[in-house]
């Protein structure tokens, strides 16, 4: 059959897919950035830093001396993993709950696919991740004047670092949301997938401190090789892993180790986006 | 000036479910149709194929002369779309909801036009509460307001009044009519006859997947002719009384249940015929605690349909 | 009947418990039974010195560093398993046969190199540890072993004589004494010989081996030019993969506990009234897997994706300086520091710089230890410090930033982490009003 005459419409530009995905980024980011969840987070990651801070500070009050490499590694490690974490899960929810409800679908009615979507989803959680880091990097900034710590170079570089492997992971969990379409199966494959990685990455340091068994081959042993064997894969593949990898990196002056982590975290950024866009457009809709 | 919705042959399949078979219709420019079908007639799908959510299986559908699946944002931008359940985000109120997708769709003047439609719906004194704590009723105008804030060429009604009041159900059916004044047209789907009769200039019936029938809606109404059928509730047992009821002038059947009587009465008018079952009950000592005149439903509609003319349509699906 | 099912479930889970325990405990009575079976020994060359190991069966893969000669060679031994350690023994006491052969090197499918067995001896002129180890191969390693063991028995008599003479001195005294002719100052005792600290391992016979970095194959073949069987493994020759500067960092009040800092990103913080001294080492780094299994074939930790510092002598001869925004500020000198312990209430440790000390008995002792003093009272904020030699240049990796912590002002950084709770308040009150409640009409 002949296609009917079309009625007269505008080009279809860029701009008109840019505005929808600015409209989404705006309103997500006021989302994210008044959500009282957000600052909770944020509160409680600059409490754990302070801890750790206040620790490092006794130590040398009792003992007089304490070697760091950073004394700002693990606060800003903390600090950059929780609120990433939480960023993720906020994004988790919010996409399947567009698709199990169906606001997604009433969105995709209008003047917004998939790419405007994702891309502003993505960018308002990039823009409250840099937020938040930035309020973070002004406390620690506060923290160094008052405390005498250093707030070296490598921090800098590893909260550098931490956009990347932030990015990675909450388009991760975009990505999942869109394939699960559930905000029970997203959820619950994230923390699954999230501990297996955890658990990899820091599985050989537990079983380390293990007693050993009287056997030549002990079990413990061979789980460590075997963990130690998959974390070695998984540093490559998991964001928690490309960070110890990059932060290592940094501390020993690798510049190009760290820029391959950041690389690659941004690939895996890049790919996943990609995926959750096109997983989103056959599972977009209410079901 | 070329249809606005124009469908061709078009079928979607999810494994060896068939939901649409072959659909081809059109809707002209400031046409208001009816799509007209039970539930899980396929009416749906084929809105949502529409409306580039699902691609077809075969066949082809385009919206203002695009291909369905492509369209492309000036387009998307042309058309509004109000589903039978509204569904709204959290952390907003009406009016931040209506300014979220005015925005999206780039409406100019967007406070004034929000005014205006939250009085058009009389929604003012609600605007700032949280939308998702409105009232069925409320949030089902909320959804129109969100579909005509950008004033849309092309309306998409997927059973918008389902389960409202009946207030309510005029405040949008008079919303619909100045839509159509405007110049808009209007696909409205439902699964009842009466809800898109007074505004639709023709009907498609689908039925399991297949557009069975597509008329004006008083040709439908003719080839239905349904028989009037009027439910009785008694206090007691209906039992003695429905032989008598037989009786009366005008009654075809009577069919007892209990205290439940059906009774089928001749075409024509039937108040006389009523006033007689009334009295004929009475005398039989009965006592009526309800009696209203039966909605002719699709389903019906169906059956007649398939009865009078459509056996070459669905003549493998009939059992 | 509840309670004899509680009882059994109680036994039942006190055996399990029981077995369980049986799996993870070491079981010490055993007699390890001892095998027979090839294993590489491997004087392997690491930082100044040579660590022993050797590669039972089990082990497929052999650790060397890339361009320094080392020394392996194949003997069949007994090899049991000792659950103290949890470690495969060989009781080359028991048995220790050479296999005699060329050692093949080869790789990808190349031969690299053909190393036929070689005397050998390894020597510290110092002592280990102290002085760096010395290969000698060929002819060279029985004229080296006869030096050590004519300079042990030039020792061995020293000792004799220097016995002989305290016997003899300490008879003449006695007599003196019994006479009662003791002069004002007696003569002086006879003098101690000086420490003898040369070491030499006895003249073997091995493969010297010195490859460049790369994976190789090896095996043994025996003298009818077949491969031995279980000769053949894989070997891994790996570079260092950096040089630093390790500082032992003594605090003033904890001898006992020194701290030690590997990296020349780390900060050394002080509190403002502590003194700290440091001793510098020079170090290697390697890959943390190849290190440890070239130190202990038998480890199980380590990974090839980490690094790991491995420590050399400590440095003697160079000067701390101490800079400021890139200006010299002092020059601290290595000098020798004595301990003296505490006791009573305050159980501690005092540390003294030997050469100003005022307590007499302690300028008399031999140092405890040299090193150089970072007295935080004298330092400004931000100080930079480094080692350097006779002639400036400095030593790569010993930079460090020394900063001063003051803990009483830390108190005012608490609003921080709660600038973000009241901001919580803040908007949770914001959004409480900015919806209202739905009109009543409308409800």
């Amino acid at each position: 059959m002949k296609a009917p005459e079309a009625h007269e419409t505008g080009t279809c530009k860029p701009t008109h897919r840019y505005w929808a995905l600015r409209v989404i980024w705006i309103r997500d980011t006021q989302a994210l950035l008044l959500s009282p969840g957000t600052l909770v987070i944020v509160w409680l990651s600059a409490l754990i830093s302070y801890l750790f801070l206040v620790n490092y500070v006794d130590t040398v009050a009792e003992s007089g001396l304490n070697i760091l490499s950073s004394s700002f590694n693990l606060p800003v490690h903390s600090f950059v993993l929780t609120v990433s974490f939480f960023l993720t899960v906020a994004v988790i929810t919010t996409v399947a709950r567009d698709m199990e409800r169906g606001t997604l679908e009433i969105l995709f009615y209008g003047p917004v696919d998939s790419v405007a979507y994702v891309g502003g989803r993505m960018l308002a959680c990039a823009t409250a991740y840099g937020a938040a880091l930035a309020l973070g990097t002004c406390g620690y900034g506060i923290l160094t004047l008052i405390s005498g710590f250093v707030l070296p170079v490598s921090t800098w570089a590893v909260i550098g670092l931490s956009i990347p492997v932030a990015l990675y992971l909450i388009a991760f969990g975009i990505c999942l949301s869109a394939v699960t379409g559930k905000l029970r199966a997203a959820l619950g494959w994230f923390m699954a997938l999230a501990l297996l990685l955890l658990a990899v990455q820091f599985g050989p340091l537990l079983l380390n401190l293990a007693p050993s068994a009287s056997q030549y081959y002990d079990p413990v042993r061979v789980l460590r090789g075997a963990l130690d064997s998959v974390d070695r894969i998984a540093s490559w593949i998991s964001p928690f892993g490309l960070l110890a990898q990059g932060t290592e990196a940094v501390r020993r002056g690798d510049a190009p180790h760290a820029l391959v982590t950041a690389v690659v975290a941004t690939l895996y950024a890049v790919v996943l986006t990609v995926g959750g866009m096109r997983f989103l457009l056959p599972r977009g809709m209410h079901p | 000036m070329s249809a606005v919705i124009q469908t061709h042959a078009l079928s979607k399949s999810f494994g060896d479910f068939e939901a649409v078979r072959d659909v081809s219709l059109s809707v002209a420019p400031n046409e208001v149709y009816g799509f007209l079908g039970p539930n899980g007639a396929g009416k749906t799908t084929t809105i949502k194929i529409l409306l580039g959510l699902q691609s077809a299986t075969r066949g082809d559908a385009w919206l203002f002369g695009q291909p369905a699946a492509r369209r492309d944002f000036p387009t998307r931008q042309r058309i509004g779309v109000v589903g039978e359940q509204q569904v709204f985000y959290d952390d907003m109120s009406a009016r931040e909801y209506l300014r979220f997708f005015g925005h999206l769709y780039r409406v100019q003047d967007l406070e004034r036009r929000i005014a205006t439609l939250l009085e058009r719906f009389n929604l003012t004194a609600a605007a700032a509460a949280r939308a998702r704590s409105f009232s069925r009723g409320m949030q089902q105008k909320l959804g129109f307001i969100r579909a005509l804030l950008h004033g849309p060429e092309l309306l998409v009604l997927d059973e918008p009044v389902s389960a409202l009041d009946p207030r309510a159900v005029i405040e949008i059916r008079e919303a619909l009519q100045e839509e159509v004044a405007r110049g808009s047209t209007i696909l409205i789907s439902s699964h009842l006859l009466t809800e898109v009769e007074q505004l639709a200039d023709r009907v498609g019936i689908m039925h399991k997947g297949r557009l069975v029938a597509e008329d004006s809606v008083a040709s439908i109404k003719a080839r239905l002719q349904p028989n009037a059928q009027l439910l009785l509730e008694l206090a007691e047992s209906a039992q003695p009384i429905a032989p008598r009821l037989l009786e009366v002038a005008g009654v075809q059947t009577v069919t007892c249940n209990d205290r439940q009587l059906t009774v089928t009465l001749q075409p024509g008018d039937t108040a006389a015929t009523r006033a007689d079952i009334s009295k004929a009950i009475a005398l039989q000592g009965g006592i009526i605690v309800q009696m209203q005149m039966a909605e002719v439903t699709l389903e019906q509609a169906f059956v007649s349909l398939t009865e009078q003319n459509l056996q070459q349509w669905v003549g493998e699906d009939t059992p | 009947m509840n309670l004899t099912r509680r009882c059994q479930a109680c036994l039942a889970g006190l055996a399990l418990l029981l077995s369980l325990q049986g799996l993870t405990t070491p079981t010490w009575a055993q007699d390890p039974g001892r095998t027979e079976e090839l294993v590489y020994l491997v004087n392997a060359r690491l930082g100044g010195a040579y660590e022993s190991s050797y590669y039972t069966a089990d082990r497929n893969t052999l650790y060397l560093v890339a361009d320094v000669p080392s020394v392996i060679s194949l003997r069949r031994t007994l090899v049991y398993f000792w659950p103290i350690t949890n470690q495969l023994k060989a009781d080359l006491d028991a048995l220790n046969e050479q296999i005699e052969g060329t050692l093949v090197v080869r790789q990808a499918g190349r031969d690299v190199a053909q190393l036929d067995l070689t005397a050998y001896v390894i020597q510290y002129a110092e002592g280990k540890g102290k002085s760096p180890g010395q290969l000698f191969v060929g002819d060279e390693a029985p004229a080296q072993w006869e030096r050590f063991d004519t300079a042990r028995s030039a020792y061995r008599e020293a000792v004799s004589q220097y016995f002989q003479d305290t016997l003899r001195y300490r008879q003449d005294l006695d007599a003196a004494i019994a006479a009662n002719a003791l002069e004002d100052e007696p003569s002086a005792p006879p003098p101690e010989p000086a420490p003898f600290y040369y070491s030499s391992t006895p003249v073997n016979r091995g493969h010297v081996i010195e490859l460049p970095i790369g994976t190789y194959q090896i095996v043994l073949q025996g003298p009818n030019g077949e491969p031995v069987p279980g000769s053949q493994k894989r070997l891994v020759v790996f570079p260092s993969t950096g040089e630093g500067v390790a500082y032992s960092v003594i605090p003033h009040d904890r001898y006992t506990f020194p701290e030690t800092s590997q990296d020349a990103r780390e900060a050394i913080y002080l509190r403002g009234d502590a003194k700290a001294y440091l001793q510098p080492f020079s170090q290697v780094e390697y890959r943390e897997l190849y290190l440890s299994r070239l130190q202990d074939p038998q480890s199980w930790g380590g990974r090839a994706d980490r690094f790991a510092w491995f420590r050399l002598a400590e440095i003697k001869d160079a000067q701390l300086v101490a800079y400021r925004r890139g200006r010299e500020i002092a020059r601290i000198e290595r000098r020798p520091y004595v301990v003296r312990q505490i006791t009573g209430a305050a159980l501690g440790y005092e540390i003294h710089d030997q050469t100003t000390t005022n307590l007499e008995r302690l300028q008399e002792r031999r140092p405890d230890f040299y090193g150089y003093a970072l007295d935080a009272a004298k330092l400004p904020a931000g100080t930079k410090i480094q080692l350097e030699d006779a002639t400036g240049h400095p030593y790569p990796g010993s930079q460090r930033t020394v900063r001063i912590l003051d803990s009483g002002q830390l108190g005012w950084s608490i609003v921080l982490p709660t600038a973000p709770f009241l901001a919580v308040v803040l908007i949770a009150g914001a959004r409480r009003r900015r919806f209202t409640r739905l009109p009543r009409e409308m409800e």
